[in-house]
């Protein structure tokens, strides 16, 4: 029955691997976070679960975030996500919503109340869980563009630092995967989730480390942004050469 | 050394039944844990319930003095069937140890239950009975899980119960069948969370806090469950007996055609697609019906707490 939503013809983004990921509450303007916890899991992955209260309905929205190690387990625990609905098929999200992650589904109502998309290795589904029942889509736009978007620098004294980020191999061949190593810190010793991106080809995490998977022939970068809960964040780049 | 005896008494008339009065040495000062014997008690034939039993505690020093009152003491007793089964355990500092506001609601649930089918039985009703109002079936979200996708989240559940958010009103199959049968065991009734697969035709019902008939979800442009998950007994095949508390089925004999005459399934064989048992009276005997809708064993679990 997995078929029944098209998961090949899903769109997919290799080039983005979001690691160590968390919520620090600011991100949702007018929304203040209640609660996180991370003691609940689907299948094999731990579900980090916020809870986020409105400012001022009676309104509460649950976030829960589920990171995997690559796009194609993402892909993968997507489907099984949606095999555990009793609908046959969810609706796909309106077309005015395309942009919402690689892929998109919300409930059979028009509420808009609950939301399921992936983005890179990140899935992500939100719950209007209030006694208020509140429309969910901007909030998954808000926390698609954590995903998506480069965010500010930050003050400086509030700043994380990378103070290493290297591949062991600079040079390889197409098809050919390198570890990435990467030191960063916060200033006060928040934790800091960190968002690579590259040009050519794609991040995944193997054993506990991320690793870069070169694509095809070229000169490309590998670049890593460290975001603290504040979101202020730090961007080191690195080049790498495919032959 | 001074040899300090001491009698200790307590009236009761409840089902734990009277302490027998005993000697308790103190000459060391401390006398450590002792065991008091329970006599004419009436826990056998009390049936599942809660009770507060208070103590009068007296002592005297020699047998013929008059009794002094020493304290009172109260004692919350959950009176249960069997020892509690998965996802419940016994083991000393175990999260899966069963939880007093479980038994709690459980013994109001299952109130003066004297064997486990009744007790599942009277779980399911009441479970069901939470909709409208605590809860309802997730019918704008397209049927999800919100409470038990990997392990139930009993925390939250009891926080709905209590009147706060929880993970909000709405719940599926899954999520009642993994209910029912966690506060049933704590009663001592042994039921799993099992599924029957996959994609099938559905007969109309009244889904927990609806007040129609209609199969499935009207909003779901379909009359179709990819799956369904009840509260299941022994090995979870054709020929054991289901609970759900998720949705009340049609009793008659025509269960896919008005009227309708509702009833919870509580201890009903999951059956075949020529006889009226559960599975006929869920789905229709027509293409993309009931010979869909397989049970699936190998999907029985007891999901452990949080």
């Amino acid at each position: 029955m997995t078929s029944a939503y098209h998961p090949e013809k899903w769109n997919v983004t290799k080039n983005l691997f979001i690691w160590q990921f968390a919520l620090g509450g600011k991100e949702l303007p007018g929304w203040v976070l209640a609660e996180a916890k991370a003691n609940q899991h689907f299948k094999e992955y731990p579900i980090l679960e916020y809870y986020w209260r409105h400012q001022e309905k009676n309104a509460m929205v649950k976030i829960d975030v589920i990171p995997t190690a690559s796009w194609k387990e993402a892909q993968a625990g997507f489907r099984g996500l949606l095999q555990e609905h009793m609908i046959l098929q969810l609706p796909a999200v309106p077309d005015k919503m395309a942009l919402l992650g690689d892929v998109a589904y919300t409930g059979p109502s028009d509420e808009m109340r609950n939301m399921l998309f992936i983005r890179a290795n990140m899935i992500v589904m939100l719950n209007s869980i209030g006694r208020e029942t509140v429309r969910t889509e901007q909030l998954a736009f808000d926390v698609d563009n954590l995903f998506t978007r480069k965010q500010h620098a930050g003050n400086g004294k509030t700043r994380p630092e990378i103070l290493q980020f290297e591949a062991e191999l600079r040079e390889m061949p197409a098809g050919r995967a390198t570890v990435l190593n990467l030191r960063a810190e916060d200033p006060v010793q928040r934790p800091l989730w960190y968002r690579f991106t590259t040009d050519n080809g794609e991040i995944l995490q193997e054993n506990d480390r991320v690793v870069y998977l070169a694509e095809k022939p070229g000169e490309g970068k590998v670049t890593v942004l460290a975001v603290n809960p504040e979101g202020d964040t730090d961007e080191k780049s690195i080049p790498v050469k495919v032959l | 050394m001074k040899l300090i005896r001491l009698f200790v008494k307590a009236i009761a008339g409840n089902v734990l039944g009277e302490v027998q009065e005993r000697w308790v040495d103190l000459s060391a000062g401390d006398s450590g844990f002792v065991p008091f014997s329970l006599i004419n008690t009436n826990l056998a034939n009390a049936g599942v319930s809660k009770r507060t039993t208070e103590w009068r505690w007296q002592y005297r020093l020699n047998a013929r003095d008059p009794w002094q009152e020493l304290r009172h003491t109260a004692h919350r007793i959950y009176v249960v069937l069997r020892t509690p089964t998965l996802p419940w355990v016994q083991t000393a500092g175990s999260t899966q140890l069963p939880w007093t506001e479980v038994l709690d609601y459980a013994c109001d649930w299952g109130v003066l239950s004297g064997d486990i089918d009744q007790a599942a039985t009277k779980v399911t009703e009441r479970v069901y009975a939470l909709g409208p109002g605590t809860m309802r079936y997730d019918c704008p979200g397209g049927g999800a899980t919100h409470y038990a996708i990997g392990s139930f989240d009993c925390t939250k559940f009891l926080e709905l119960l209590r009147g706060g958010p929880g993970n909000g009103e709405l719940v599926n199959c899954t999520d009642c069948a993994t209910i029912l049968s966690t506060f049933a065991n704590i009663l001592g009734c042994d039921l799993w969370q099992s599924r029957m697969e996959y994609g099938f035709q559905l007969n109309p019902f009244i889904a927990v806090g609806y007040g129609a008939w209609y199969p499935g979800c009207s909003n779901w442009g379909g009359t179709s469950f990819s799956y369904h998950e009840v509260a299941w007994k022994g090995a979870c095949t054709a020929s054991e007996a289901v609970f759900d508390a998720c949705l009340q089925l049609d009793a008659d004999a025509a269960p896919d055609s008005a009227p309708h005459s509702p009833v919870l399934a509580t201890n009903m064989v999951f059956g075949d697609c020529s006889s009226l048992g559960y599975r006929l009276r869920l789905s229709p005997n027509t293409p993309g019906g009931c010979g869909n809708c397989n049970p699936a064993p190998a999907t029985r679990k007891r999901r452990a707490l949080i």
